[in-house]
């Protein structure tokens, strides 16, 4: 018998153990719950997820077809849910020390929300890859001033004719909204994010050009002292896949780290199944 | 059915892949990840380094074996008639493809085919899948259906401009003590399906 086939044996009567356990701790879960939907409690809806989103980030390694649409979720999500704000504060700080962003770094940001695929209002089915929004005030007692970036990620593809045209429409219609609303605003801002730092070449509005290697730097610098935030190792997926994949770094992929072929279902599905048989 | 078959059978290491995806994933990720490292739970510290360095060995091995079984896969379609293709540089272990180009000295390549081995739910799947830059799952479709009657049913993550042709799930195929070359012949077959006209819309559709 060689030495593969006994570790094969060892992790079968693990990975057994690992089923049992999995519905041990959702059963106990389950308990606690009463007779409230164990998707409601925070544990368990912490894991899905977490899960989804590794799950997203290691898809990145995979060259799944769309790469672009998995690396602007992570980038979304990596700026909503990034440590204490701070890869998106390192993100707002470059853009204040480029002259596009005109909030200092001691201001207060609040409600910072990072879509990825923002589908146009004009139902043309065209989505805008990450468009972010937020508050931003000096003192908590000044009225919030509202701000929005609209960032175009590009990978492999053109430009096209009318594209970024669109997304300065659905722009725009944001600023009226929030001028009929009475809210206070600032224009809203462009970015546009490629391999090397590309000028865009249709759009009619200044869209600041920056690179796939100036945001991992700029989410590594923010995160880098952070090792214990949930959101460090999915930062470092996320860097990996990119410099490696994007910026065609000489980076060895670690194939025992990074399954290749993770799919960003699997875990949601191992979950899945372990509730239903305790269901069951 | 397919029972029994004569011929090389996918390894040890992949077959055991193919029955433990899910598992084999989520001892990856726990290996980075605290979270999933708590699922971990009932394993000691050492028990877990052990466990670890028993993931690296058999998922080393599993990843060597699905890059022949997706080389073998590739050069099944390597002698499709009258394409003009080219390897896809590999990117990982479970993926490999071809770029086919309209003509020899076509500048854009705008169509691929790809072979993967992925997680899919509870299976480990082998594809093949067709993409063409710009055109819409729905059109693909409609071009092969008209020879392959049944394409496989497409997966939730489908993104709209890909078009799975072909899926086996390995798990099944190692019960069955399938060979390599049944798989690989399996999965082409849709493909040789495909007259000269319907490559030739295909390839038009990447212009």
């Amino acid at each position: 018998m060689n030495r593969n086939q006994d570790e094969c044996e060892a992790l079968e009567r693990i990975f057994r153990d690992l089923s049992k356990h999995t519905n041990r701790q959702l059963a106990e879960i389950w308990e606690s719950l009463g007779d409230k939907e164990i998707s409601q409690h925070p544990a368990f809806q912490t894991d899905v997820r977490i899960a989804e989103c590794t799950i997203a980030l290691l898809s990145v390694s995979d060259g799944e077809r769309k790469e672009k649409t998995a690396y602007t979720q992570i980038l979304a999500w990596i700026f909503q849910h990034g440590y204490e704000q701070a890869p998106i504060r390192s993100f707002l700080n470059h853009l204040y020390d480029a002259g596009q962003f005109p909030f200092p770094p001691h201001y207060k940001f609040s409600e910072i929300e990072a879509e990825a695929g923002h589908v146009l209002s004009d139902r043309s089915g065209k989505q805008i890859d990450v468009w972010i929004t937020g508050l931003a005030r000096k003192n908590i007692k000044d009225v919030p001033i509202k701000w929005l970036i609209v960032v175009e990620v590009k990978v492999d593809t053109l430009e096209s004719l009318s594209q970024l045209g669109c997304y300065e429409k659905e722009a725009t219609k944001w600023a009226t909204a929030s001028e009929k609303a009475g809210d206070k605003y600032i224009d809203p801002i462009f970015v546009c994010l490629t391999r090397a730092g590309k000028a865009a070449k249709w759009g009619k509005q200044n869209w600041w050009p920056i690179t796939f290697e100036q945001i991992c730097g700029l989410i590594w610098d923010s995160i880098k002292d952070r090792e214990d935030a949930p959101s460090f190792c999915l930062a470092g997926y996320f860097i990996t896949a990119v410099l490696a994949k994007v910026c065609e770094w000489p980076i060895p992929l670690p194939r025992s780290i990074v399954p290749s072929h993770l799919n960003r279902y699997s875990l949601l599905s191992f979950f899945g199944k372990s509730r239903c048989s305790h269901e069951e | 059915m397919k029972n029994n078959e004569s011929g090389v059978l996918l390894g040890k290491e992949l077959s055991f892949y193919a029955k433990y995806p899910q598992e084999m994933d989520i001892a990856y990720v726990a290996q980075v990840d605290t979270h999933y490292r708590k699922l971990f739970s009932f394993l000691d510290k050492k028990q877990f380094q052990e466990m670890e360095k028993m993931v690296a060995n058999v998922g080393d091995a599993a990843a060597e074996q699905a890059r022949e079984l997706t080389d073998e896969i590739v050069a099944g379609l390597l002698i499709l008639k009258g394409i003009k293709a080219e390897n896809i540089n590999r990117t990982n272990y479970w993926e490999a493809g071809l770029r086919i180009r309209k003509t020899a000295t076509s500048a854009n390549i705008n169509f691929e085919c790809r072979v993967r081995i992925e997680t899919v739910g509870e299976q480990l799947v082998a594809g093949i899948w067709i993409w063409i830059k710009g055109s819409k799952s729905a059109d693909l479709m409609k071009v092969l259906k008209r020879s392959i009657k049944k394409l496989p049913e497409q997966p939730r993550n489908f993104d709209g401009s890909s078009v799975l042709v072909a899926a086996i799930d390995l798990r099944e195929a190692v019960e069955q003590h399938r060979s390599k070359q049944s798989i690989v012949d399996e999965l082409t077959a849709p493909l040789f399906q495909l007259d000269k006209d319907q490559w030739h819309q295909l390839i038009l559709m990447a212009d």
